[in-house]
């Protein structure tokens, strides 16, 4: 048995023995559901973060940055991040201020449908059950490289992992893994970081290597890696890719339910923004080191194929035994974060949105229990017998919610006049479109320029169909009071020492924007730029 | 000024512009 079998083993070990003592606490349905609102930031920080950093962030992600795009992927991450703010400030604190179980559950008391809160449940049920499969691929993968386990027993131990401490605990559990997790994928990402630096020769060394690299040229440039055999043959074709995909990807932080549901477990409205703050800035630093670091392990090998698999390469030839190890528990501990806040959102929506839940709260419970073994045992056959399409999924499952639900989301909020036609016709024609769009994409059938995305497409399509639909209806009087209440702002989140204390986190935000400025500038605009200046010189002189 | 540098300030522009909406919604909001 290897040093990363032995590191995978405990990893688990460890999130099933905290999982099954969070469980023994759960009691009532809120516990199951929202972890009993009473979780603090720490814990909200951690389960946002460690809900979207998947398995594809260390791979895929990664892989990108290695080949040449680090700097589209920290664009695309520096536009994402505001999403968290606007979430939270103009939908996140509201959702909360509902008091419902599950955000599907809001639309449809907010707009006294049931019809809608079906709909909204059933595209958690479809994308979420794919995205669960694609992450349950992606752990596999990495067991299958790291120990040489027969793939398919790899997505067994994958599905016994997750679904493990899911079940009993439910949310109660999941934040505080996914906190255990997130503070491990942080930490040990920085670690990566140190080594990969210091096999290039120390921080400013591998600066001035990567700007001047011939096999990538322009690899830490601010486009990165153009040209005819890249994706992107402009800087500016890589540019507006990389504000689109982050405009998309910041809608989607705002409302998707596996980061928006976070909201309902926070103990006050205060911890929902100071959470969306703390989350900002952890996944800038985060996505701004392993971006870099992959782009920089080139120096130590520029031929890892395929490239997804380079932060595994670093594990097993950078970093020392146990370190690596370690690095080897993060990775796959962000997989197996988001694949618990999948299963455990897939279970909730089955039971309290799709089926429409009404009776005893106990029964409700072990009902929702039940339905998540089903659908556990679903997803583990379909990851057997379904060919590995990780991309493909991922690439619809996580953005369709930007799409079908974006507009609806933040107008239940905002607009006095959107009715529940509207809102029910907004969320299916904007999944209608994003899938619509990507098939006709996908296939062939049509070339749609960068700005065309199918997230934005099917944006556009929800709005229209909102505006249009609302137009022949009449906002009843129930949705026009639920809505009132919901901008009356409760006594005890007025206390002046919550606001305050809030208000800190604002200054912690300015103070950051400016030191990270300062810091990118000198550790990486300046040296880059004198690198290649100096280049330049010794090329003119060279040149007679 | 070259694109590195221009990105590391638009980096620091959109976080410090970030906490300003968090501290206009939290008074706006919340007051103090």
């Amino acid at each position: 048995m290897n040093s990363f079998v032995i590191g995978l083993a405990i990893s688990m070990l460890t999130y099933l023995a905290v999982g099954w003592y969070a469980g023994r606490k759960v009691k009532h349905l809120d516990d199951y559901y929202v972890a009993g609102r009473n979780a603090p930031t720490l814990l909200i920080v951690g389960t946002l973060v460690a809900s979207f950093l998947s398995t594809n962030a260390f791979m895929g992600e990664a892989g990108m940055s290695y080949s040449g795009h680090a700097p589209l992927i920290v664009i695309m991450t520096g536009v994402n991040c505001v999403g968290y703010i606007i979430g939270a400030l103009f939908f996140g604190r509201y959702l909360r201020r509902s008091r419902c179980l599950t955000v599907p559950q809001f639309f449809g008391r907010r707009f006294g449908g049931q019809r809608l809160q079906q709909l909204a449940g059933l595209t958690i049920v479809v994308a979420l059950s794919g995205y669960l499969m694609a992450v349950t691929w992606g752990i596999a993968l990495i067991i299958t490289q790291i120990s040489g386990i027969p793939y398919h027993y790899a997505i067994l131990i994958a599905w016994f992992g997750y679904t493990g401490f899911t079940l009993y605990s439910g949310s109660k559990g999941i934040i505080i893994t996914d906190t255990i997790m997130f503070l491990l994928f942080v930490s040990v990402a920085m670690l990566a970081l140190y080594y990969i630096v210091d096999a290039g020769g120390g921080w400013f060394e591998t600066v001035r290597q990567l700007a001047v690299f011939e096999q990538k040229p322009g690899i830490i440039s601010w486009h990165g890696v153009v040209g005819p055999e890249s994706n992107w043959q402009t800087p500016m074709d890589a540019l507006t890719w990389a504000l689109i995909l982050g405009v998309a990807w910041g809608i989607v932080v705002a409302v998707c339910p596996w980061q928006a549901s976070r909201y309902l477990m926070a103990r006050s409205e205060h911890v929902v923004i100071r959470s969306a703050c703390g989350a900002a800035l952890a996944m800038f630093m985060m996505y701004l080191a392993t971006s870099f670091g992959a782009a920089a392990v080139n120096l130590s090998n520029p031929n890892i194929e395929p490239p997804e698999s380079t932060m595994i390469w670093v594990a097993s030839n950078l970093m020392p035994t146990v370190a690596g190890a370690v690095f080897v528990s993060g990775i796959l501990a962000a997989g197996l974060s988001s694949a618990s806040t999948f299963l455990s959102l897939v279970g909730f929506s089955i039971s309290n949105d799709v089926l429409l839940h009404s009776g005893d709260p106990q029964r409700q419970l072990l009902a929702t229990r039940v339905i998540m073994v089903g659908v556990s045992g679903l997803v583990l056959f379909l990851a057997l017998v379904i060919p590995n399409n990780i991309f493909w999924i991922t690439y619809f499952a996580g953005p369709v919610f930007a799409s079908s639900w974006g507009v609806v989301a933040f107008m239940s909020i905002w607009s006095k006049r959107i009715t529940e036609a509207a809102a029910f016709w907004g969320m299916a024609a904007g999944f209608l479109g994003n899938v619509g769009t990507n098939l006709l994409s996908l296939t062939g059938a049509v070339d749609l320029p960068v700005y065309l995305d199918p997230i934005l497409v099917g944006a556009a399509i929800s709005l229209i169909t909102v505006v249009l639909v609302s137009r022949d209806g009449q906002v009843t009087d129930d949705q026009h009071q639920f809505r009132e209440r919901l901008h009356k702002t409760p006594s005890e989140e007025l206390r002046p020492a919550e606001v305050t204390k809030t208000l800190v986190w604002s200054k912690v935000l300015i103070a950051a924007g400016a030191i990270m400025a300062i810091v990118i500038a000198v550790f990486y605009a300046k040296p880059y730029g004198a690198a290649i200046e100096n280049t330049q010189v010794l090329r003119s002189e060279l040149v007679p | 000024m070259s694109g590195e540098m221009f990105l590391a300030i638009v980096y620091g522009l959109v976080m410090v512009a970030s906490g300003v909406l968090v501290w206009w919604g939290v008074k706006k909001y919340y007051g103090e």
